[in-house]
């Protein structure tokens, strides 16, 4: 709507104003919460794997309130089912307190209350359950064979198995020029926001009000679940999510702590509070990945990639978890498989498996890693076979801009943008030609090899609800809302459904309304993470918050700016059409009037401006254009120096080109993208769940779950194209996840082009020391046979 | 992860911490830096009934030196060695060991004895101490006495210490002028516990190798010492150590590859230091 430049409107390179008060120790966060008489919990959790449980012991001499187990609570709250439309999918209800069956490490069976955290401990350590155990499910190959059963009920261990088959895959083969086979393995991680979970809650018998607290990304779908859990109406449940250290998906599902807590607090005259400890974080927080490719992938000689044919296996865990379901991994794997290529005959087969390891849920990225990972290590190994460079392998496969808007083979709307020229420039920015230059003056005899990577994707961003439900959600998420309040004083306060928690969202979501009204962000107060203050929206996940509660706000701005004229235009006695807002102004030809004027006059004396309806304040709902949402894409280019004597793998140098459509806020952006690909580097080089045969997660502290810190992650060279997407409000795209997802793809590309002259292959992640040293061994040995053959 | 609950004592000399320790005996535990002790506690590894905390003992942050050695004080910090606020008698060797433990923030913390008391061999003092044959100065209600660190570990978590004694000094002989050192630390990270820890020293007697991270106490190489004995190191490369390593640590695969690593890398950094005359 507006053509002038704003101060600190969209594109405005703005501090966040959230940082002062992280920055200065003035957060409020949940474990900083102050209540009257708060009493603290701790849970007993699962030592075991897979068992029976047969009886909760529990300390004798405590007032009946201090101990709760499933006995106890199973009458106050449902246990918490995952449903999805998918055909034969299986549902996998999630106990709050497990009843028959412990079905994972970490599983919570029963809970203590105490003044303190360390008095309920206590308390959590003398709570013996008596738990007969069973084989547990370890690994793909136990899950498939289904031995042992992680539900009961079920006859394998598969929780749906979906599939597709697009084109000729098998004609397509049969023209092909060069035909590869290869298996894929994204390990298991876990997620590891900063800030672990928390939940907190109170009843307050006056006003009849069930509050929750709770560290979510989505405290309006926390409120739903907690109401119909509990079986209590929607308007008797607050859910205030106040500041957070970060999510990353780990606090975007719905758990049951939140629903035990909050069952719990209606029975209590006194809040309780827990607040997850970082081995809790490790075991109870949502994993992520575990997936598992077989990727047949065929070729003419000229590069043409002519068909893809997978198998996709996502290890999900011991339950589904609500309302993303088991299944939203393979499903989504499976849709992103064709990547930013003009794919036209393309095959797969999705199962996604239940195992004794704590439930799956969504991290940054959510499946497209692991699907980047497949088919960019097969478009460079196919690149290999035929002797073309991997990245003009790239171009010559993508999408075109001419095609756009394209639909997929997968049937996705990629809406905008020129593929080939991000990886034209991500080759220039990592200056390609110098490193091979490089790459090939390392001696023979030296005991390092020097290797380049690229990764290229397209990633969903904001789908609407239609995309949900092709899923197989019961809930389909795909509208936001915002409601824009001017006060008497004529500022400006802003209340979103989203839940803003280290995205900068009350600095990106201001700048819209700044864009609109041109005033100084301090005059804008962004309300969002409290279902009292705001109205309904989904929450802050895939990549979705700027897109559409940005749309929301500037659809509220809009139709308040239009109202703002209008009495502007009385109180100037000045033509509508002759106003323009600027600098927290209305002009007109022959005068102006601030804002804090119009909004006292029309507020105060709303006498003063006839024929104006009543009311400064709109609200604003907004939904998809498009469901399948905007296209975000990017390509990394990444350079490796490997050590042939240790395996190790270090990071000389990272570029990305990325094109997340109009940009809000470039500190934001770059911010995102540098954060995303610190995580990537941990999915590719070092974060690993261990579980050993028994189910017993090996790796649960920071001693031996490495994460990438400041020195692990190299200077990253940002390079932004800003195609506007023609579906969204300004164009704009999500920026939120696509840091995180070409990393582990590139890196092991990048190994892979290291090791090429031996021969080895790294097609799993984390690149450990050891997983490189093992396939370069292996390669020698290889070699060795084939000498003496 | 809070720990249970404790009685928390804070002497201000070393009499009244050794009288504690023998008065509360099993019960009782030495904290200083704490940076091993927390963490075991919170997660409730530990619950000892009392905390004896020294840092409020001033002599224990002392540093006294004759002709032969330097007598650090227990609680010297990680950083007061890595900053240099006390002299390094091993010609820079121990304030490279000290930068690379953990993170800045528990080098401010954690000390020289505690790191010892704890005995792990995957951390920097107790390998870095054995190879250069220091000797803790132990204390109880029952007298003094002295102990080779090389006799003082004797496995993880484990030592020779007797329940009611506190190490109250290491003495560190200083490094003779012609002996060149070498250290290597093999770790997935900046600042986490070494996979494989190295010091070579090399002096006119010869080569001397120790390793951590190996097993549950430092190693000495003995094979590897005679192996390279009289061997120029660019005539040898890390695959030729890897039996000879193999034999000396019993390990094999990619942990014997990066303890050969470590210790070829570690005769490399020897090399590379100028002999002071």
């Amino acid at each position: 709507m507006t053509a002038q430049k704003r101060r600190y409107g969209i594109g405005a390179r703005v501090l966040r104003r959230e940082d002062e008060r992280h920055l200065t120790g003035r957060g409020a966060f949940i474990a900083n919460l102050r209540l009257p008489d708060i009493q603290e919990v701790a849970f007993t959790r699962s030592q075991v794997a897979h068992g029976r449980l047969i009886s909760v012991e529990t300390p004798e001499g405590l007032p009946a309130d201090r101990v709760w187990t499933a006995t106890e609570l199973a009458p106050l709250a449902e246990p918490l089912t995952a449903t999805s439309t998918l055909k034969g999918f299986r549902t996998a209800p999630l106990p709050n307190l497990a009843e028959d069956k412990v079905r994972y490490v970490g599983e919570p069976i029963a809970l203590a209350i105490a003044p303190t955290r360390a008095e309920a401990e206590d308390i959590a350590s003398r709570i013996f359950p008596e738990i007969e155990p069973l084989p547990a499910v370890t690994d793909v190959k136990g899950a498939l064979a289904g031995d042992s059963l992680v539900h009961d009920d079920w006859e394998d261990n598969i929780y749906a198995t979906t599939s597709g088959d697009f084109g000729d895959v098998d004609g397509a083969a049969r023209d092909a020029a060069v035909s590869i086979t290869r298996e894929y393995c994204m390990r298991r991680q876990a997620v590891v926001p900063l800030e672990t979970r928390g939940v907190a809650a109170h009843y307050d018998r006056s006003a009849d009000l069930l509050t929750v607290w709770s560290t979510t990304q989505t405290p309006h779908m926390i409120r739903d679940m907690i109401a119909l859990q509990l079986g209590m109406e929607g308007r008797r449940v607050r859910v205030i999510a106040p500041d957070m250290g970060g999510g990353f998906g780990a606090k975007c599902s719905v758990y049951p702590e939140e629903i035990a807590l909050a069952a719990i607090a209606m029975e209590l005259d006194h809040p309780i509070r827990w607040v997850s400890d970082r081995w809790e974080a490790m075991i109870s927080d949502t994993h992520s990945r575990d997936h598992h490719y077989r990727i047949t992938a065929h070729a003419a000689s000229d590069g043409t990639l002519l068909a893809v044919d997978a198998d996709i296996v996502v290890d999900s865990g011991a339950y589904s978890v609500h309302p993303w379901t088991a299944t939203m991994d393979a499903s989504m794997s499976s849709a992103m498989i064709p990547g930013p290529y003009n794919l036209r005959n393309y095959r797969f087969q999705a199962r996604s498996l239940a195992s004794n390891k704590t439930p799956s849920g969504p991290y940054r990225g959510v499946a497209r890693p692991g699907a980047c990972l497949a088919i960019e290590r097969t478009l460079d190994d196919l690149a290999h076979e035929l002797g073309i460079e991997p990245h003009e392998m790239r171009i010559k496969n993508m999408v075109t801009k001419a095609q756009m808007p394209f639909t997929s083979v997968a049937n996705k709307v990629y809406d905008s943008g020129d593929y080939a020229e991000a990886v034209r420039r991500a080759h220039t920015l990592i200056e390609h030609d110098a490193w091979r230059e490089k790459q090939r003056a390392v001696k023979q005899e030296d005991r390092h090899r020097i290797g380049i990577g690229y990764g290229s994707f397209t990633e969903q961003t904001a789908h609407g609800c239609i995309e949900w439900a092709t899923r197989g959600l019961a809930i389909t998420i795909g509208v936001e809302s915002a409601r824009l309040t001017m006060d008497a004083s004529g500022t400006f306060t802003l209340a979103v459904g989203i839940k803003s928690h280290g995205q900068g969202s009350e600095t990106s979501l201001a700048q819209v309304v700044s864009e609109v009204f041109d005033v100084e962000l301090e005059k804008i107060t962004v309300l969002h993470g409290d279902t009292g203050l705001t109205p309904r929206g989904d929450g802050t996940f895939a990549s979705r918050t700027m897109v559409m509660a940005g749309g929301a706000t500037f659809g509220a701005a809009q139709a308040l700016a239009e109202k703002v004229l209008r009495i502007a235009a009385v109180l100037l006695k000045e033509k509508v059409e002759h106003l323009k807002m600027s600098e927290g102004k209305v002009h007109g030809r022959k005068g102006s009037v601030d804002y804090a004027t119009i909004a006292r006059e029309f507020l105060f004396t709303p006498d003063h401006v006839p024929d104006v309806d009543p009311g400064l304040e709109v609200i604003y709902h907004y939904t998809s254009e498009v469901q399948t949402g905007a296209f975000t894409y990017a390509t990394h280019a990444v350079v490796v120096d490997v050590d042939l004597d240790t395996g190790a793998v270090e990071l000389l140098d990272y570029a990305i080109v990325e094109d997340c459509g109009t940009v809000v806020n470039p500190h934001i952006v770059d911010g995102q993208i540098i954060g995303g690909i610190a995580q990537g580097i941990g999915t590719a080089l070092l974060e690993e769940i261990i579980y050993d045969a028994d189910g017993q997660p090996k790796t649960t502290s920071f001693l031996d779950y490495l994460l990438p810190g400041a020195s692990e992650v190299p200077e990253i060279k940002i390079g932004h194209m800003e195609t506007p997407s023609p579906y969204t409000v300004f164009g704009m795209k999500g920026a939120g996840e696509g840091g995180s997802i070409a990393p582990p793809a590139a890196i092991a590309n990048a190994v892979t082009d290291a090791l090429r002259e031996f021969g080895a292959t790294i097609n799993e992640t984390p690149i450990t020391p050891e997983r490189v040293w093992t396939a370069f061994e292996h390669a020698k040995q290889k070699d060795l046979t084939g000498a003496t053959r | 992860m809070k720990p249970v609950d404790f009685q928390y004592h804070r002497p201000a000399n070393v009499s009244e911490a050794v009288r504690l320790l023998d008065e509360l005996g099993d019960d009782a535990k030495i904290i200083a830096g704490g940076q091993s002790l927390l963490p075991i506690m919170n997660m409730r590894l530990a619950e000892p009934e009392h905390l004896i905390d020294i840092t409020g003992i001033r002599a224990l942050r002392e540093y006294s030196e004759t002709e032969a050695s330097g007598l650090y004080g227990a609680a010297t910090t990680h950083m007061m060695i890595e900053d240099g606020l006390v002299p390094d008698v091993a010609n820079g060797l121990l304030q490279l060991a000290a930068s690379g433990i953990g993170y800045r923030a528990i080098r401010t913390r954690g000390t020289f004895g505690g790191s010892l008391a704890h005995s792990d061999s995957s951390a920097e003092w107790p390998t870095v101490l054995s190879a250069l044959n220091a000797v803790v100065h132990v204390e109880s209600v029952n007298g003094k006495r002295q102990i080779p660190v090389r006799s003082l570990l004797q496995g993880f978590f484990s030592t020779a210490l007797e329940p009611n004694e506190l190490i109250v000094g290491v003495e560190v002989p200083r490094l003779a002028d012609h002996t060149q050192w070498g250290l290597y630390k093999m770790a997935r990270k900046v600042g986490e516990f070494a996979e494989s820890l190295a010091v070579a020293l090399r002096g006119p007697e010869g080569d001397e190798l120790w390793l951590g991270a190996a097993r549950d106490v430092p190693i000495r190489l003995a094979a590897t010492e005679s192996f390279v004995s009289g061997r120029s190191l660019d005539s040898m490369s890390i695959s030729d150590l890897v039996d000879v390593i193999g034999s000396d640590t019993s390990s094999d695969g990619h942990r014997c590859q990066l303890h050969a690593s470590a210790v070829y890398r570690a005769l490399q950094d020897a090399n590379r230091k100028e002999i002071h005359v």
